[in-house]
């Protein structure tokens, strides 16, 4: 129901869109594109993380609006397989590849669809431009790419500034959403280690339990005397974490991944009430960074039926996956199929692709694997404020001393 | 009544009304090979079928795959919900353990001794271990009932998930795939994708013919009987923990054939779509369809499929096809039907003068009611109670009685409400374990036995509750209850004696005064030793007594079953009764030959009042 | 060790007191609710999106949240109550899970990508101190739910034991026909015990422990916690649901913090209650009486 008025909502803008930007971009110029439509699927958790694919959605309106490529528009059809069901997840793909019409994924936003699928993707030689990637497999496939930095990176990074900030013995507390994530947070916590030589006084890396509470987790890393503390998890689970540190006077700072830099985090009662610093490495341009210009006039359009819990960073995730897709569209000289589309994303040719709203120039190309996006940049809670405050500036993976992890534990 | 009516419908020459009650004629449903039949045309049907749709929509063969897998998992859960009546809200954890061992085998290529064929030698494995869980999940059922057990199996659920999250499917874990039996390749190929479905249709038309073939046995008719009443089951010499738990490991087999089938599909495991949630949703979705009917099984296969396709195709959340089976399942549970029951009542409404024949349409030899003396039996004692006493917390319900019962005749157990005769039954067939004294049964001690024992060594009983279940047939209630040891001709042959409907007649089509007739003929039919009768002709009238008693002294020379009977009419059990206990507060008050004892005083005193005409 | 343990008595309550709901519900329903944590959540997600969306006070949606999962509880009761009046109560609850269900889907459709926690009303501590050099924190929301607990528990008590109305509260679970027979309302009385235990697992959810987060299905499958907890007085006595649920709080924070046993903290705890359960109801050979 929801997303029956979302799609309303989208064409009555788009429509009003139309008369503002008609003639800005778009290579077609004029009107609005009418021809044959050229077909991408989003596989999404709706429930999850409906941002990626909403915010796509609307960004393909406004190029279509514009005249789409050479007159022909996107369309996005957005499949929605909510966690915990891969039988969603892997019919999905299978229509995706069945329709010979439909040339890749684009903004797909799942917590394990890339682990399932990637095989079936490289086997029907189609490219996915992943909007919110979590399991290891959207950064470890050939045709995949993502346009945000994925929970491995992003647990370094986290780790990496608590360490920046001069913690002598940090705990690390992550609730991995799937095997390959917690062997990969297992394997950043060791490079990271031998990188900077800072032990971790703990390293807690619970299952997803059907609580979710981890809060025995988070006393257990405690008892180990930590001087910081690093917290994996989505937004509820590691607000509640903080619950647990307000619950035992803890001070400590926090260190929290980038899919908690939402506005409603610091909000949170217990991040509100919690007296020590929260920071967190953004994967994209923080809200208040004039690179998303284009960006929030999008969203300022209400071209997109967000809603106020909406992320943030999902949904510029899910802005920078559409455009990647048009700019590799717009490289292609010839037909428009699945094979021209992957040719020219695995290609060297249209890489690498600046947007500000990344900390590095993003390529996806003929590699192997995909850390497109390597950099991150710091925002912090200062105590009871309510707000992140960007602090930056990009770090990048090199400074990080990055090592790529493989999905496949040795063995 | 019931035989009454029979008796009028003879008497009115088989004309008119062909009745509440029905006499079904066999048809090639009831034939052994029907299950296996109905299967082949099944595949048939389904290839034929599913190569239609795989070519001409995209509906896809994964998809087909599913509502298969779909099939199995129902199918199973169907056997305790549906079945056995208990609430077990763990089936996907069985699956869930049936998969991890296939993808562990197939992936590291433990036991891969088979060559393209061991791929069903890991699903083997994985079904055992699942049969192993199953028969661990239902060890509480044996103490544990209804909404106990649900929490109990749910929280099973819970703590399995977190466990197999811990443990992780490998083939997720490291992203590699297993391989698909046969050499089937490719992932998404539609041709590898046919094949693997070709291969889980035959699988899974099997399975469903394996189920069919089960619920119409024994086993089947113990989960039914167990459902009902445990205390009948273990009258019928079935062990209640053995009909518990076999219910469980089919169901936990059922579950972890699916596990494997979806590791055939899918190539790898993936933790979540097995979570107690997914439980849940089967759950409902079992209750909604009915799942314990094959045929339903599979359309609740085809809805958990469809559903989801339709909404994809219209662009919308897939937990509308929730919100639709969270409806469904209240209306099915609150109104206590499913769609299968539905569909087959109104198949039955519309077709029931063609299914329900006449009595007289059943070839019967003409009932023959000879009338035979009060039978004298050998003199030899066959039941020997001695000294027996039963105590309710301060309240005595048996002290010291003494009963002595001789082979090949009817002894009759009279005394006025709450003298204790029905404890005196339970504490002689095993329902009274704490009972003092001592039982024999020709020479055997049966005191201190389990109820099941004690009826598989001679000693059978029947109930004054209704304890048939409507859930059976006629046929398959008495073939139960004699353990399987009366042929068909000898089980129609003492249905006819007793003037019971046929064979075939579904249970839940007869009225309770013929259950009681069904009952004490199924005894008759196991051939005990000693028969002990509860009742059993409480509710009919008068006259039928008569003819009921002319039947019940044949039954010791006829059958070789000596017989005790508790009964009110004492007109009956003067009519059948060599010999007469009167039990009064629990203790024997006279016993002896049926003249001795409805003339001593002490006897005429205490039914004074109590009980109609001496 | 002591840290862990002692932090466990806060949800221990808390699922205490979902256990002592379920036990008062079984005794005068005669239905194991599976669906009331789901309905406490829902009420809780009308009241934060009304919180996000219309800025409204976070008392006030603690109260539209009450009102909201007190009228859904009424409504299960009431389809309970209209369709199966004389069912047994595993049939009756086989029709909460349903609703369980329901409500899931419904939310999950509804409340979409909501990343947001409840507001807790409360969240500081409000006493500390130390054992040996630990330091062990009291915090509000676990003397609020306590203090809840035992108003449920001794409220509830008083009320069926010494008022005519709990007396007849009493009649409608045990000899349903005859309190008709002498003219008590049963399904008013039926579906008024639902709206109450709407009314309390909401307010029970609003003071929940900080270390909840939100998730349709994990958070509405609390009820299995709960229930575990109510297996302990075998859905009949809420005083042993009460302590059942403190108990596997407590448990489970012990034992997570014995290395060798920590993944298989709800496994001890699981094993436990059931064999608890297996010997409290070790008399109960058969399935009927006679």
């Amino acid at each position: 129901m929801r997303i029956s008025k979302k799609v309303l909502v989208v064409a009555a803008v788009a429509g009003a869109a139309a008369l503002a930007l008609s003639g800005c971009s778009g290579s077609g110029g004029g009107g609005a594109a009418t021809g044959e439509p050229i077909l991408v699927n989003s596989i999404t958790d709706t429930k999850a993380f409906p941002e990626a694919a909403a915010v796509a959605t609307a960004v393909f309106e406004q190029y279509n609006a514009a005249g789409g490529l050479n007159g022909r528009p996107i369309k996005l059809k957005t499949i929605d397989a909510p966690t915990g069901d891969a039988p969603a997840a892997v019919n999905g793909a299978a229509d995706s590849i069945g329709d010979p019409n439909v040339v890749a994924m684009v903004g797909s936003s799942t917590f394990g669809e890339c682990a399932i699928n990637h095989q079936a993707y490289i086997d029907a030689g189609m490219v996915a431009f992943v909007g919110v990637g979590v399991d290891t497999f959207c950064f470890t496939t050939p045709n995949m790419a993502a346009a945000n930095n994925g929970p491995l990176f992003d647990i370094y990074a986290t780790a990496w500034n608590a360490i920046q900030d001069g913690s002598k013995a940090p705990c690390l507390v992550a609730n991995a959403a799937d095997p390959s994530t917690k062997y990969g947070y297992g394997e950043a916590v060791k490079n990271l280690e031998a990188s900077t030589g800072v032990k971790f006084a703990a390293v807690e890396i619970p299952d997803a339990n059907q609580a979710n509470d981890y809060s025995t987790n988070v006393l257990t890393a405690l008892a180990a005397n930590c001087d910081a503390l690093v917290f994996g998890g989505v937004h509820p689970t590691v607000a509640a974490m903080i619950g647990t540190l307000n619950t035992q006077g803890v001070k400590l700072p926090v260190y929290v991944q980038t899919s908690c830099y939402d506005p409603g985090f610091p909000m949170e009662p217990a991040v509100q009430a919690y007296p020590g610093l929260v920071s967190v490495p953004a994967e994209l341009a923080p809200s208040d960074d004039p690179a998303n210009a284009d960006f929030q006039a999008l969203l300022d359009s209400g071209a997109v039926a967000s809603a106020p819990t909406w992320s943030y960073s999902f949904q510029q995730a899910g802005y920078l996956a559409a455009k990647t897709f048009i700019h590799v569209l717009e490289s292609i000289k010839g037909d428009v199929t699945r094979e021209s589309v992957a040719a020219a994303a695995k290609s060297d040719a249209p890489w690498p692709l600046e947007n500000p709203m990344w900390g590095n120039p993003w390529t996806f190309g003929p590699g192997e694997t995909h850390q497109a996006n390597s950099s991150v940049y710091r925002a912090d809670i200062e105590a009871g404020s309510g707000a992140w405050k960007s602090i930056g500036p990009w770090v990048q993976a090199a400074e990080m001393k990055w090592k790529d992890i493989a999905a496949t534990p040795a063995g | 009544m019931s035989l009454a009516n029979s008796t009028k419908k003879k008497a009115a020459a088989q004309s008119s009304q062909p009745g509440a009650r029905s006499f079904v004629k066999p048809s090639f449903i009831h034939s052994p090979w029907a299950p296996a039949i109905l299967g082949v045309a099944f595949v048939i049907v389904a290839i034929l079928v599913g190569l239609l749709l795989g070519t001409v929509t995209d509906f896809g063969y994964t998809r087909m795959a599913q509502i298969l897998i779909m099939m199995v998992l129902l199918l199973g859960l169907g056997v305790v919900t549906g079945t056995a009546g208990m609430i077990a809200l763990c089936q996907l954890s069985f699956a869930a353990a049936g998969a991890l061992v296939v993808e562990y085998m197939a992936l590291y290529h433990i036991g891969d001794y088979f060559g393209q064929w061991s791929f069903f030698f890991y699903m083997i494995c994985g079904t055992l271990v699942a049969m192993v869980m199953g028969l661990i999940v239902g060890l509480p059922a044996l103490r544990l009932r209804g909404v106990n057990l649900a929490v109990v199996t749910l929280s099973l659920a819970f703590v399995f998930d977190i466990t197999i999250v811990g443990i992780g499917f490998p083939a997720q874990k490291t992203g590699k795939f297993i391989d698909r039996p046969f050499g089937i390749a490719g992932s998404n190929d539609a041709s590898a994708l046919g094949a693997t479905a070709l291969v889980i249709l035959v699988i899974a038309a099997a399975i469903a013919v394996g189920v069919v073939y089960l619920q119409r046995s024994r086993w089947g008719s113990s989960w039914k009987m167990v459902a009902f009443s445990e205390r009948g089951t273990a009258s019928a010499g079935m062990n209640v923990q053995v009909a518990k738990l076999s219910a469980f490991i089919v169901s936990a087999a059922a579950g972890g054939l699916a596990g494997g089938l979806f590791e055939m599909i899918f190539r790898q495991g993936v933790t979540t779509i097995y979570g107690p949630y997914a439980s849940l949703v089967i759950y409902v979705l079992s209750a909604v369809v009915g799942s314990y009917l094959v045929d339903m099984a599979f359309f609740g296969g085809i809805l958990s499929v469809i559903i989801p396709f339709i909404l994809t195709r219209l662009s919308w959340p897939l937990y509308i096809g929730d919100m639709l089976f969270g409806v469904l399942g209240i209306q099915a549970l609150t109104t206590g039907s499913n769609l299968g029951e539905d569909i087959r009542r109104g198949i039955r409404k519309r077709g029931r003068a063609a299914k329900l024949e006449a009595i007289a349409d059943v070839p019967r030899e003409a009932i023959k009611i000879a009338t035979v003396p009060i039978p004298k039996g050998t003199g030899k004692p066959l039941l020997v109670v001695k000294d027996l006493g039963v105590q309710f917390g301060a309240v005595s319900a048996n002290a010291n009685v003494n009963v002595t019962v001789s082979e090949g005749t009817i002894l009759g157990l009279i005394g006025p409400n709450g003298a204790g005769k029905s404890t005196f039954i339970d504490a002689v067939t095993g329902f009274l374990p704490h009972h003092t004294g001592s039982v024999e049964i020709d020479g055997l001690a049966i005191d201190k036995k389990s109820p099941s024992f004690i009826a598989r060594n001679g000693v059978r009983r029947t109930y004054q509750q209704d304890r048939v279940p409507s859930t059976l047939t006629v046929g398959a209630y008495v073939r139960f209850v004699t353990g399987g040891k009366a042929t068909r001709a000898e089980i129609d042959e003492v249905l006819d004696f007793f003037e019971c409907p046929t064979y075939y007649s579904p249970l839940s089509l007869v009225d309770v005064g013929t259950k009681r007739l069904i009952e004490v003929a199924a005894g008759v039919a196991a051939k005990p030793k000693v028969l002990l009768l509860d009742e059993p002709a409480a509710g009919l009238d008068h006259e039928q007594h008569i003819a009921f008693g002319e039947r019940l002294r044949q039954v010791p020379t006829k059958y070789g079953v000596t017989l005790l009977i508790i009964e009110h009419d004492l007109d009956l059990v003067r009519s059948v009764c060599s010999e007469i206990t009167v039990l009064n507060f629990g203790e024997v008050l006279a016993s002896g030959s049926q003249e001795a004892v409805l003339s001593n005083p002490e006897v005429l005193k205490a039914y004074m009042g109590e009980t109609e005409m001496l | 060790m002591l840290l862990n343990t002692f932090a466990g008595l806060t949800p221990g309550v808390f699922y205490g007191i979902i256990g002592i709901l379920l036990t008062l519900m079984a005794q005068l329903t005669r239905t194991v609710n599976f669906s009331q944590m789901g309905v406490g959540m829902f009420g809780g997600y009308v009241g934060m999106t009304m919180i996000q969306k219309l800025k409204i006070d976070m008392w006030l949606a603690a109260l539209v949240g009450l009102v909201i999962a007190a009228v859904l509880s009424g409504i299960i009761g009431w389809i309970i109550a209209t369709w199966l009046p004389n069912a047994q109560i595993a049939t009756r609850s086989a029709v909460t899970v349903a609703a369980l269900l329901l409500i899931v889907a419904t939310s999950s459709v509804l409340f979409g990508a909501n990343h947001s926690n409840f507001k807790p009303l409360l969240q500081n501590n409000v006493a500390e101190f130390n054992v040996g050099d630990v330091k062990l924190f009291v915090s509000q929301n676990f003397v609020v739910l306590l203090v809840l607990a035992l108003v449920i528990l001794i409220g509830s008590s008083l009320l069926l034991k010494r008022t005519m109305f709990g007396v007849r509260l009493r009649a409608i679970s045990d000899r349903q026909a005859a309190a008709e027979l002498i003219g008590v309302n049963v399904k008013v009385l039926n579906v008024g015990v639902w709206v109450v235990s709407g009314a309390l697992i909401s307010i029970t959810i609003s003071f929940m422990p900080a270390s909840i987060s939100n998730d349709y299905i994990s958070f509405s499958l609390l009820v299995i916690a709960g229930s575990a907890a109510a297996l302990v007085g075998a859905f009949k006595n809420p005083w042993l649901a009460l302590l059942g649920g403190v108990l596997i709080g407590v448990l489970q924070g012990f034992v997570s913090a014995l290395p060798a046993l920590a993944a298989y903290k709800e496994w001890v705890t699981f094993i436990l209650i059931l064999v608890f359960l297996l010997w409290n109801q070790r008399k109960e050979v058969w399935d009927v009486a006679r």
